[in-house]
């Protein structure tokens, strides 16, 4: 059983520009980084779909490792989210664009 | 470079030296320094007079390429050198006492030993050029010792009198130089005799340097200076304005009138005649004992200008000579009386001879040593000036004889002379030495100083005698002046015994009418002096020839300065306003150009530049977002173009 590549690639590309797009247009920094999940489950994806031809199945090893990845890299960009939140009282973009105050 | 001029050299730069060591050395010992090196200079002087007296010495160098010039040792400037540097020094000597409490002193004697390098310079030199610049020197130096109480009220003007007169009698040297030098092609004093002489240049040429000699020498018409010059002090006055620089016009008219046609030598003795006649009647109604020596002297330069004119050259180097002791020794007499007033009757003016008197008791050594000097000067028998006057005077009976009757006038104004100068002579001594003393306080009895002061004074008596150049009194050369001045004096004077026969009476007759109105035993007051009548008047004043150019000359040009100032204002001024208008005008013009064009093209670049630099900067807005965004599209755009391209 084997699903033509082309349909997981063209998933993957698909969620890739949406993470783009959110990146882009949101000015809520917990979108961005949604965007930014949205992104790596596309690279995510990649890995799979490419694994399937990959008896080893090392791409499916990967991304196992970067699903752990990205739930750590979560919750330490939510971490320091709620700090600025704290901090700035927003979370708006165009607002936290300096690293001093 | 031979012997004779390495010795000349040292004597011409002992002074300086001597002059420049004392400015540095202490107040005491400095002009001891300087005296020391006129002694040397004069002792060496006259070791250069045998050397040199029977065979001449020319040194010549290349100057620029080109010019060539050089000095000359002969009879003639040796005997001179030798004379000014001998005057020099014992005028040196009497200035260290009169000058002794002068807070000026070193700058005295480096002044004095400045004019005695110029002066010896002046006498060296073969070459017109060499001479002008020295000659120039010698002018300098008078006035800056002139002017050397700067600070007193008048002397600075009679500086500048002394100066500017010196310099437009110059301007006629310098002419008669330029003309010598281009048309005959050369400068050599030595060489005139030799040169071509026709042509209009040479009485041109002739006639400048008898403007330069009569300026330096002060005749008819530039005089005036010379008076005025004794505002200086008064051993200044002995050595520069008596004995030597004075005399340097006569000895350039010696030297150049060679080349002179015969109705300018005429005119050269009649302006000497003229001149020895009007100092002696401007001496007559002096009052200033400085004064009346200094109208001397411009009457005796006229003596010697005039024996020039009528061809006794060496007879006038012989007057020169003469007077050079004898008048240094009554300026020096009169500097020592001067000195004692303002020793010990300070608020009494020390040169005006009607507060003098009986002088003699307290001054016996200035006493002898003025009689033998002013004897001299009257020029009875025995004293040296009586040798060399009549020499001339008798040359000029002969001159005239030969001449014409018009010539007459020479010798009868120089005989004329002989009288007025044993009157105003006699009349001095016997107002300042005899009769009363004049002043409301005392005479106080003071000895002078043996060697500043009696020395000098002896020196110069001695050398006035005639004794000293020849052993018979009547005979106007002999074994001493053999041996001054060679074998060239012409003694076939037809009329041998007429001058003397003529001038001794005048002389004796001069004294007597002197001694009858001003002998010791008439009481005068104050008043007698005064000049009153117009012959008093008209001598007091010069045949007020002073003012006769400050009326003219001064005025005269002050008129000009105004014509020319008005054509300034009314002709020059708006051309040059214009000029400055127009100016502006452009200014601004080029000032609307620059602001127009120049800055709107500069301002249109940068405008340009700011536009591209804010589109680009559309792209690096501060949005972070914005700067994926570009990323991302560039990247697309890359990856559309290496699909498409590559």
């Amino acid at each position: 059983m084997s699903i033509d590549p082309v349909y997981g690639l063209g998933l993957s590309a698909f969620l890739f520009s949406m993470g783009l797009l959110v990146i882009i247009i949101k000015r809520n920094a917990i979108f961005v980084l949604i965007g930014i999940e949205l992104i790596l489950n596309a690279a995510n994806l990649n890995f799979v779909v490419f694994s399937s031809a990959d008896p080893a199945n090392t791409g499916q090893l990967f991304g196992v490792f970067s699903v752990v990845l990205a739930a750590a890299e979560a919750a330490i960009a939510l971490a320091i989210l709620l700090n600025i939140f704290k901090f700035y009282k927003s979370t708006d973009l165009h607002q936290l664009n300096r690293l001093k105050y | 470079m031979t012997y004779p001029h390495i010795i000349f050299f040292i004597i011409l730069v002992l002074p300086l030296l001597g002059g420049l060591i004392n400015f540095l050395a202490g107040a005491r010992s400095g002009p001891w320094i300087a005296t020391a090196a006129l002694l040397l200079s004069s002792i060496l002087s006259v070791f250069l007079l045998k050397l040199t007296v029977d065979l001449p010495s020319v040194l010549r160098f290349t100057w620029l390429p080109g010019i060539e010039i050089g000095w000359r040792l002969d009879r003639i400037s040796v005997s001179l050198i030798a004379l000014v540097s001998f005057i020099s020094m014992l005028i040196h000597l009497f200035s260290i006492h009169y000058m002794k409490d002068d807070p000026g002193i070193k700058r005295y004697f480096a002044k004095l030993g400045f004019f005695t390098f110029s002066m010896l310079g002046v006498l060296g030199a073969d070459h017109l050029l060499l001479l002008f610049v020295f000659w120039e020197l010698v002018g300098f130096s008078s006035y800056l010792l002139i002017g050397f109480w700067y600070k007193n009220e008048g002397v600075p003007y009679a500086a500048r009198i002394a100066f500017i007169t010196n310099r437009i009698a110059d301007a006629g040297f310098l002419i008669g130089i330029i003309l010598i030098m281009v048309n005959s092609g050369t400068g050599f004093i030595s060489e005139l005799q030799s040169i071509d002489q026709t042509g209009w240049w040479v009485g041109a040429a002739g006639i400048g340097l008898v403007l330069g000699a009569f300026g330096k020498s002060a005749q008819v018409p530039f005089f005036t200076w010379l008076p005025r010059a004794m505002a200086g002090p008064t051993p200044v006055s002995a050595l520069i304005h008596a004995a030597t620089m004075v005399a340097a016009g006569v000895y350039l008219l010696i030297r150049t009138s060679v080349i002179m046609p015969p109705a300018l030598v005429s005119t050269v003795a009649i302006a000497g005649a003229l001149t020895a006649f009007i100092g002696a009647f401007s001496a007559l109604a002096q009052t200033d004992i400085k004064k009346v020596l200094a109208y001397s002297t411009v009457s005796q330069l006229g003596y010697m200008v005039m024996g020039v004119g009528v061809g006794a050259t060496d007879m006038a180097l012989f007057h020169l000579w003469t007077h050079a002791f004898f008048k240094a020794g009554l300026f020096l007499s009169a500097g020592a009386i001067i000195h004692y007033f303002h020793k010990h009757f300070h608020s009494i003016d020390g040169q005006d001879m009607r507060n003098m008197g009986n002088l003699k008791s307290v001054m016996p050594v200035t006493q002898f040593s003025y009689l033998v000097c002013m004897l001299s000067l009257a020029g009875l028998p025995f004293f040296s000036g009586f040798l060399s006057k009549d020499g001339i005077l008798l040359k000029s009976l002969e001159w005239s004889a030969l001449a014409g009757p018009w010539a007459f006038i020479v010798p009868v104004l120089g005989f004329f002379t002989v009288g007025l100068t044993a009157y105003y002579m006699g009349k001095q001594a016997l107002v300042v030495f005899y009769g009363k003393n004049r002043m409301e306080t005392e005479l106080v009895k003071d000895k002078e100083d043996f060697l500043t002061v009696r020395l000098p004074l002896i020196i110069l008596a001695i050398g006035s005698l005639g004794l000293f150049y020849s052993f018979n009194p009547f005979v106007h050369h002999f074994q001493i002046l053999d041996f001054w001045f060679g074998h060239q004096i012409p003694l076939s004077f037809s009329m041998g015994w007429l001058a003397p026969a003529i001038s001794i009476p005048l002389a004796v007759g001069g004294l007597f009418v002197a001694f009858r109105s001003y002998r010791p035993e008439r009481s005068f007051t104050y008043r007698d002096y005064v000049a009153r009548g117009h012959y008093r008047k008209w001598s007091m004043h010069a045949l007020y020839l002073d003012q006769f150019y400050h009326e003219s000359m001064v005025k005269a040009f002050n008129m000009i300065s105004e014509i020319i100032y008005g054509l300034d204002r009314r002709f020059i001024d708006p051309v040059l306003n214009w000029l400055g208008m127009s100016f502006v005008v452009f200014s601004k013009l080029m000032d609307l150009v620059d602001k127009l064009i120049v800055d709107k093209l500069v301002e249109f670049v940068a405008y340009i530049s700011k536009l591209g630099g804010d589109f680009l900067r559309l792209f690096h807005g501060r949005r972070v977002q914005l700067h994926i965004f570009w990323a991302v599209l560039g990247t697309i755009l890359i990856l559309l173009w290496i699909n498409n391209f590559m």
